[in-house]
């Protein structure tokens, strides 16, 4: 019975230990609690231009491609549209400060779970879940980590002294969820954001910015 | 008074510019439909470039694409995007092949998917003129003096849903379609334009295999 304990008890350090070593915060001090805003973090959606991405989605083994567009319409509201290549649209969302609202949907996508899904992911790529919340700080030389914790845990790490967010890591109460990794063309434009799940949920979701100058 | 001439002529021409291009309900539609008959036999190959403009309307934004088209009868489609993205779309028959930028190819059943095979039927047969037949769509008939207009109502519910209205555009010779618009709900549109068009030119059929 003894030698029972002390295996369970050996267990249960080791589970505590990788699970702090593993933590997206070791190796950074905690500097404090504050409300993020566009001082700290640069948003997703710009004020002023909208935004033009070349888009795949691969949920399971369906594969979905096409331009996403994404537009400041008012000064509280954007929307992101979903068209295929050859014009279809596919869904879009009118975004109200971080409520998103379908506002259509093409009918073979009408699934309440796969509209969950693109729904939480676009909000993470969005920084839904950071931009005006309460956020724990965590910095060290190279790069300064948000950390959010409501129905999951988000972080969000900046490289310095740049104000863009470079990866995104949802993790659940052991393992992580999703990453999201952005590459800047010149530490401010996006040029593509790439996010993956872990574990048994199969999505992925790749953005590359397509040129708008080309467009007009 | 020379300025007031002058203001009157600009607007003489612009009025007769839109008298020209202004269309009215089409006269002689038993003739036009045995046109798009003829067209639709004699037409075995088409090559074409085409520019797309997808008007996002609540955004004020339009996405414009370019790229290449051909056809080969019976059942053969590729469209081919070259700016601002590059994607191929090849309807080959029964199947649907896709190759995305630095994509492996992808390969569909058009009978297993059936949203596929409806968008298949509406782009064969708008191509080839068979859509008249469908009994998809109720139409209405238009002209003016370059050519005409065909306005293609959805009958299905499920169709109606996503699209609101089809306009088709011929030239007088009625030889091919030269424009397409989609109208969807909530006033959003896809046009067409289709120049540089070779007809009945020779294709080979390896244009519809993708690797």
């Amino acid at each position: 019975m003894r030698r029972l304990l002390q295996i369970n008890l050996f267990l249960s350090s080791l589970l505590v230990l990788l699970a702090v070593s593993c933590s997206p915060v070791s190796g950074h001090r905690f500097v404090k609690f504050a409300n993020i805003t566009e001082n700290e973090v640069r948003p997703v959606i710009n004020k002023n231009n909208s935004l033009l991405f070349k888009a795949k989605i691969d949920l399971y083994s369906r594969h979905f491609s096409g331009l996403i567009i994404l537009k400041q319409i008012e000064p509280a509201v954007s929307r992101l549209t979903f068209v295929t290549e050859i014009g279809m649209k596919m869904f879009d969302y009118e975004i109200t400060d971080n409520t998103f609202k379908l506002v259509y949907v093409f009918e073979p996508l009408n699934k309440p779970k796969i509209l969950k899904l693109l729904e939480n992911d676009l909000k993470l790529i969005l920084l839904q879940h950071l931009m005006n919340k309460p956020a724990a700080i965590y910095e060290n030389k190279a790069e300064i980590i948000y950390k959010v914790k409501n129905d999951f845990r988000y972080y969000y790490q900046a490289t310095r002294p740049s104000s863009v967010i470079g990866n995104i890591i949802k993790k659940g109460p052991v393992f992580t969820k999703v990453k999201v990794n952005y590459n800047y063309a010149d530490s401010v434009h996006i040029t593509r954001v790439r996010l993956k799940h872990k574990g048994f949920i199969r999505l992925t979701m790749e953005l590359n910015t397509l040129d708008k100058s080309s467009q007009q | 008074m020379l300025k007031r001439v002058l203001f009157f002529l600009f607007l003489l021409n612009a009025l007769v510019g839109m008298a020209q291009s202004a269309f009215k309900p089409m006269k002689d539609t038993l003739g036009f439909k045995q046109k798009v008959d003829r067209m639709s036999k004699e037409t075995n190959s088409i090559e074409s470039d085409f520019i797309q403009v997808k008007n996002l309307s609540v955004l004020s934004e339009k996405i414009t694409s370019k790229g290449a088209f051909c056809f080969l009868k019976q059942n053969n489609l590729r469209w081919e995007y070259s700016e601002p993205y590059k994607y191929v779309i090849v309807i080959n028959k029964e199947k649907i092949l896709i190759k995305d930028e630095n994509s492996r190819v992808k390969k569909y059943d058009m009978n297993s998917n059936k949203v596929f095979k409806e968008i298949n039927d509406i782009m064969i047969s708008c191509v080839n003129g068979d859509i008249l037949k469908s009994g998809k769509f109720s139409i209405r008939y238009f002209e003016n003096d370059k050519g005409y207009k065909l306005e293609l109502l959805p009958l299905a519910k499920s169709m109606k849903e996503s699209l609101k209205k089809i306009n088709m555009y011929f030239d007088k010779n009625v030889t091919s379609v030269v424009k397409l618009e989609m109208m969807e709900n909530g006033d959003d549109t896809t046009t067409i334009d289709f120049m540089n068009k070779k007809i009945n030119a020779p294709v080979a059929p390896d244009k519809f295999i993708l690797k």
